[in-house]
């Protein structure tokens, strides 16, 4: 077997084995946690070892992309889907991430779920995700990323199912769900005009067809919606599905709730790995959004709002865990700016960067929650450098990363992203970087306010806290490490470097919208850069000022701007907005209308409008079945009788 | 004529059935062997139309029976339904105390019926066959005589049904009257110019095959009547009648389409009326039988909107071509899925009369994991979920009805889709409480389940398996049967 | 031969049937009603057997004789069921199952 199919394969493998130890341990067997445990880490472990393998083969002058074809998948009319994995440098970049940065939180995982019940179930599912996640980079066409696109929804929903206990949590898993589909919706949809208009799903093909003689012709074409062409309106489709994937607005709602599973999976799957996969869409059909200058606008323009404003949200939770899933969602924001400028390669290493760091801090999250007893409120936490040094250490070098502290990883790639955004000269792209800008000073903000309200100060909580165990610090050190020194992969000219990893990345997409000529000079770089880096800092420095130099500063502030205060605590009260706007207006005339028609059941809260329509029009046909013979067979003489007086009067 | 495999199903079951009812009845300390005599019928039905699924063509008796295709994926998928039934039906009516052969008996009659009705285009025979599996389907629907709930649903059936048959007779009588023969083959262009005793004749057949096929508004009789019954039997209901009537209808509509040129309008608006009508219905059961039987209803809709296309194509097109075998696709998926539903469901089910409510699936995943996971698959299945078999047959069937819309029929393949796509929508909701009920509600207090037995629980996992491989796989099952096809023949 | 008298009867048989469907309640005469309704049908097949000439119409009639024979067989056990358990033939009180 070839290195290629052995990634996959191995995962795979992983899962099936930890689902059979599952199986034995439901029918009462005992496994052993060790071989689960080995299993688990095995399996990350050996398809890291091919991604490199694969690696070094791509990087090979004059290979550029490796192939297997494994089998016919989807053969229907003229429909033809093999299930065919490429590597290209741009895979392999992804690839790296998922399983390098999966091996280690696979690794933590093993000592964080030490003594659950369901230990082997647990693994299982994280195998299966990692292999969904690969399934995802490897597939050479949008139906087989669209099989590991659900696969990974999937997983991340029994994982998140996994410590589902009350009823608040299983209404997250349904928002994360209903909102998911709606995204899926428009990724199946932009998929159809694709195929309806290239005739083929491969990206290859596709990448072929648009830079083919008619390929500019039938992808500029109006296509009848709005005056968008067909180009612009499947862009459009395929990134409300990776709005969806990638909790930008308006569907990022469910994500902080889905911060309910275990931690390392908060850290695999919302933050390293699943959550980015919208980005990597949106960079793998680079050269069909530079058909449209729309879409890219309003992958900039999403991307800034959502870098902003959760960014805002961010600054005043006091739940660990909502701070970084806020935090994640805000990052995302970057990343899609970076692909919307029409330099992708900056917003894949920001994924690259921010898959250390938010690793990092996931799993240093966790060890916190894990070494005060499940607390995840910071207000009971405070003083636990003295308890946890290394944990403080690797979480502070994260933050400061994330923070765009120079030279940390974050500096490199969220400089870059800005001064792209900035440099594309548009209005979107303007509107970006100002959003990107005060993002980098939330950014500063809400991750110093974490650390100094967990690290600093005194001791609130109750009981004592302890340092985690050595395969946990191990990792989440391991992670801190690359978060500091993953960036120097793309030092930018005006530093002296070489961007090698643009310059690796962009071997595989096109840059299709590089501009012609540099609307700014070098010193403008130097004053950008220098803005930005000094925002980051200025929000660290406000941090220190607020939560550990006089804490009671915050409070003032709340007192004196009572409304901006609640505004920011209730994250912009967003989903109350989707409450009150669509769900409470319809439910009040529902009830108004029609006695308390609308049930209160979970799907009918979320479907709102028209089940409450729906169900009354249910109710109402309800009555008509009377159950009675001579009814049904009235209603039956009554038709036939309408249709011959229609026919023949 | 030997040569013809409909000769052999036929007098392979009835030889079944003469024997469940000779050697099927067991004693107070033996049980009976009726099941296990009808599965082995059941199965040599199997193999025989498995030896010549991929092979043959032809006619047999004076051309009133039709080898094809077509026809003997229908009767091999009521053989199916029918083993599957079976199976279920064995464990279900020793949970109720009960062993009456006659109703494996009365089952190997219909399937006989469903065979005889799929493969002919010989109105009498049509007739004959369609009799054959209603009478059957009557006594089994009562089968527990002495319960109130399953005489009524009996007998509500019973009375309709013999309503439909005498519009249905009355229909055959006027065809025969028009053209002097029951063979419907060349007889277009006699029926053309039929007038107005031809748009009688249309309607009243239409009327009978709404009530097999429980097309709104023929449909009232059909969620009291699938409650009612024993519930593998309203899982053979909900599938095989659905399979061999959608297929006869197939058969007769180009001869249809010739009485009257309203016939595609006539029966878009039942679709869209039916898939309405439908969910809606679902929308609002607490009970889950009957839930399904309103779902059954909703798919019945979705059905008819491909029977459209195939209307509304060029006759012999590629598009009409492809909009048949979209439409049996999504009956070999729903065949499928219902009867891993309503198996699910019968596994499920306590002795006695009380119905099976939403609730008592509460929590369904922790207390029976495997069997949660199986009705998750036909639940997501049912609902059109990706990477389940429904997903590919629903999205077949709307890129049917999409490749139509710039066709002669524009306006109304337009609003057919746009239906189908809104109905799936309701559909979501009431599937995905089912699913919600059984994954996040705890249960605690639900009412203990029965003790499940390990054939049909075994039956139930490869039926989820395959509804989920044919999601994944959309060619597996045509390439899993070709080859075990192949494999036949080299041993016979 | 001239089929309209004949075809006259069986329209009115049916319609007969029909209207005894919607008008009474009893079971056992739903039951005759659908009997009438399957003999108009007859009525009607075996008239336009005559006036083509063929035995086919026949046939069908006799078949369907044999089928009517069979449902009456099951129907009317299932009339003895209802009978035993409710003590009433109305069919307007079967309403167990609705909604």
């Amino acid at each position: 077997m070839d290195a290629l199919t052995l990634i996959p394969v191995a995962l795979l493998a992983g899962a099936a084995l930890n689902g059979i130890f599952s199986l034995a341990s439901l029918r009462g067997r005992r496994i052993p946690e060790v071989l689960v445990a080995l299993v688990a880490i095995a399996a990350p472990v050996v398809a890291l070892a091919a991604s490199l393998h694969v690696f070094g083969d791509v990087r090979q002058p004059g290979v550029g992309r490796v192939e297997v074809e494994l089998f016919d998948w989807i053969a229907a009319g003229n429909l033809n889907i093999d299930m065919t994995l490429v590597a290209d440098n741009l895979t392999c970049v992804m690839l790296l991430v998922i399983t390098g940065i999966g091996s280690l939180i696979h690794i933590y995982a093993t000592a964080y779920m030490h003594g659950d019940e369901a230990y082997p179930r647990f693994f299982a599912c994280l195998n299966l995700f990692t292999f969904f996640m690969a399934m995802l980079v490897l597939g050479s066409s949008l139906p087989v990323l669209f099989l590991g696109w659900e696969g990974v929804g999937l997983c991340s929903y029994l994982l998140i199912g996994f410590w589902w206990k009350d009823a608040k949590n299983a209404s997250a898993g349904m928002k994360a769900f209903v909102v998911n589909r709606i995204g899926d919706a428009g990724f199946l949809l932009g998929m159809f005009l694709l195929w309806q208009t290239a005739g083929t799903l491969e990206f290859d093909g596709l990448r072929q067809f648009a830079e083919g003689a008619g390929g500019a012709g039938a992808f500029g074409a109006d296509s009848g919606v709005f005056g968008a062409s067909v180009a612009t309106l499947a862009c459009l489709l395929l990134f409300v599905g990776a709005t969806g994937k990638s909790a930008q607005i308006p569907l990022f709602v469910w994500l902080p709730d889905a911060m309910a599973g275990p931690t390392p999976v908060s850290a695999l799957s919302h933050a390293a790995t699943m959550v980015t996969a919208g980005v990597y869409l949106v960079a793998r059909l680079a050269f069909l959004f530079s058909f449209s200058a729309t879409a890219l606008a309003t992958v900039m323009v999403i991307g800034g709002a959502t870098c902003f404003f959760a960014g805002l949200m961010a600054v005043r939770q006091n739940d660990i865990k909502k701070v970084l899933a806020y935090s994640t969602i805000s990052q995302i924001g970057y990343m899609m700016i970076g692909v919307g400028t029409g330099w992708p390669n900056v917003g894949l290493f920001h994924v690259v960067t921010h898959a250390f760091f938010k690793a990092a801090l996931f799993l240093g999250a966790g060890s916190v929650i894990h070494a005060c007893h499940h607390e995840q409120d910071m207000r009971h936490m405070g003083g636990l450098v003295k308890k946890m040094p290394l944990t403080a250490i690797a979480m502070t070098l994260a933050a400061a990363a994330m923070a765009g502290v120079p030279p940390l990883a974050g500096f490199f790639s969220k400089d870059e992203v800005l001064w792209r955004a900035f440099e594309s000269g548009t209005a979107a792209g303007r509107f970006a970087w100002v959003c990107g800008m005060l993002g980098a000073a939330c950014t500063g903000f809400y991750m110093f306010r974490l650390i100094f309200m967990t690290f600093g100060g005194k001791y609130r909580g109750h009981g004592e806290a302890h340092e985690v165990p050595a395969r946990m610090w191990v990792t989440q050190g391991l992670l801190a490490l690359g978060a500091v020194g993953v960036g120097f992969l793309a030092v930018p000219h005006i530093l002296g470097g070489h961007d090698l990893f643009g310059v690796f990345v962009n071997k595989t997409l096109p840059l299709w919208a590089a501009p012609a000529a540099h609307h700014a000079d070098a010193s403008t770089e130097w004053l950008l850069m220098g803005t930005s880096t000094a925002l980051g800092l200025a929000g660290i420095f406000a941090a220190w000022l607020c939560y550990l130099r006089n804490p009671r500063i915050p409070e003032a502030c709340a007192r004196t701007f009572p409304r901006t205060a609640k505004l920011l605590e209730g994250k912009f009260f967003v989903d109350e907005a989707y409450e009150a706007g669509i769900v409470r207006p319809v439910e009040k005339a529902a009830s108004g209308f029609f006695h308390r028609i609308l049930d209160r059941g979970i799907i009918e809260g979320i479907v709102n409008g028209s089940a409450a329509a729906a169900t009354f029009v249910a109710r109402t046909l309800r009555h008509s079945q009377t159950g009675l013979v001579r009814a049904g067979i009235g209603l039956m003489l009554a038709a036939v009788a309408v249709l011959l007086f229609i026919l023949l009067g | 004529m030997l040569h013809n495999p409909a000769i052999w199903t036929l007098l392979l079951l009835a030889a079944g059935c003469v024997t469940v009812l000779l050697f099927g009845h067991g004693t107070a300390l033996r049980p009976g062997r009726g099941g296990a005599i009808a599965n082995i019928t059941l199965l040599l039905v199997l193999s025989v139309w498995w030896v010549h699924a991929f092979h043959g063509h032809g006619e047999g008796f004076d051309g009133m029976f039709l080898l094809d295709r077509m026809g003997m994926l229908a009767a091999a998928g009521s053989a199916f339904a029918g083993f599957v039934t079976t199976v279920m039906l064995t464990g279900w009516l020793r949970r109720q105390g009960r062993e009456c052969a006659e109703v494996h008996a009365l089952m190997l009659l219909a399937v006989a019926g469903m065979q005889v009705m799929v493969q002919t285009r010989h109105l009498a025979v049509l007739f004959l066959g369609l009799e054959t599996m209603s009478v059957a389907l009557y006594a089994m629907c009562a089968a527990l005589r002495e319960r109130r709930a399953a005489v009524e649903s009996g007998f509500k059936y019973f009375l309709t049904g013999a309503f439909a048959s005498a519009l249905l007779l009355l229909a055959i009588a006027i065809i025969f009257g028009l053209t002097g023969s029951f063979h419907l083959d060349g007889a277009e262009t006699k029926l053309a110019h039929a007038g107005e005793l031809g748009v009688i004749a249309l309607v009243l057949f239409l009327a009978a095959f709404g009530f097999k096929l429980s097309l709104v508004p023929f449909h009232q009789w059909a969620p009291d009547v699938y409650e009612g019954a024993p519930t593998p039997v309203t899982g053979f209901m909900a599938t095989a009648v659905k399979l061999t009537g959608f297929m006869t209808l197939l058969r007769l509509v180009p001869a249809l389409g010739a009485l009257s040129q309203h016939l595609l309008l006539i029966l878009a608006v039942l679709a869209i009326a039916t898939m309405l009508v439908g969910n809606l219905g679902a929308l609002v059961q607490t009970r889950v039988k009957r839930m399904l039987a309103y779902s059954s209803i909703a798919h019945a809709g979705y059905l008819l909107a491909a029977l459209c296309v195939v209307l509304a194509a060029p006759a012999g097109s590629a598009a009409a071509e492809g909009a048949s075998v979209a439409l049996s696709f999504y009956l070999v998926v729903y065949v499928l899925m219902n009867l891993l539903a309503f198996g699910v469901l019968a596994l499920n089910e306590r002795a006695g009369d009380e119905p099976l409510l939403l609730n008592d699936l509460a929590g369904l995943r922790n207390r029976r994991p495997w069997m949660a996971a199986a009705m998750l698959a036909a639940m997501l299945s049912l609902a059109g979920i990706p990477l389940t078999g429904g997903f590919i047959a629903k999205w077949q069937v709307f890129t049917a009805l999409l490749g139509e819309c710039g066709g002669a029929h524009g306006t109304l393949m337009t609003v057919l889709a746009s239906s189908v796509a809104l109905c799936s929508v309701i559909g979501l909701a009431y599937y995905l409480r089912v699913v919600m009920t059984m994954y996040v509600e705890k249960g605690e207090d639900a009412k203990p389940l029965p003790v499940v037995p390990f054939a049909p629980m075994l039956l139930v996992m490869l039926l989820a398996g395959l509804v989920l491989w044919v999601g994944i796989v959309p060619d597996g099952l045509a390439l899993g049967s070709e080859a075990i096809s192949g494999f036949l023949r080299t041993l016979f | 031969m001239d089929p309209r008298p004949y075809l006259t009867v069986a329209v009115i048989l049916f319609l007969l049937g029909a209207a005894g469907f919607l008008v009474r309640r009893n079971l056992l005469v739903l039951f005759l009603a659908v009997e009438l309704m399957l003999n108009g049908a007859g009525l009607a097949l075996i008239t336009f057997a005559r006036m083509h000439l063929s035995m086919d119409g026949e046939a069908l009639f006799f078949i369907m004789l044999a089928l009517a024979a069979a449902e009456s067989a099951v129907g009317l056990a299932m009339v003895i069921a209802i009978y035993r358990n409710r003590h009433h033939l109305d069919a307007d009180k079967l309403d167990d199952l609705k909604g």
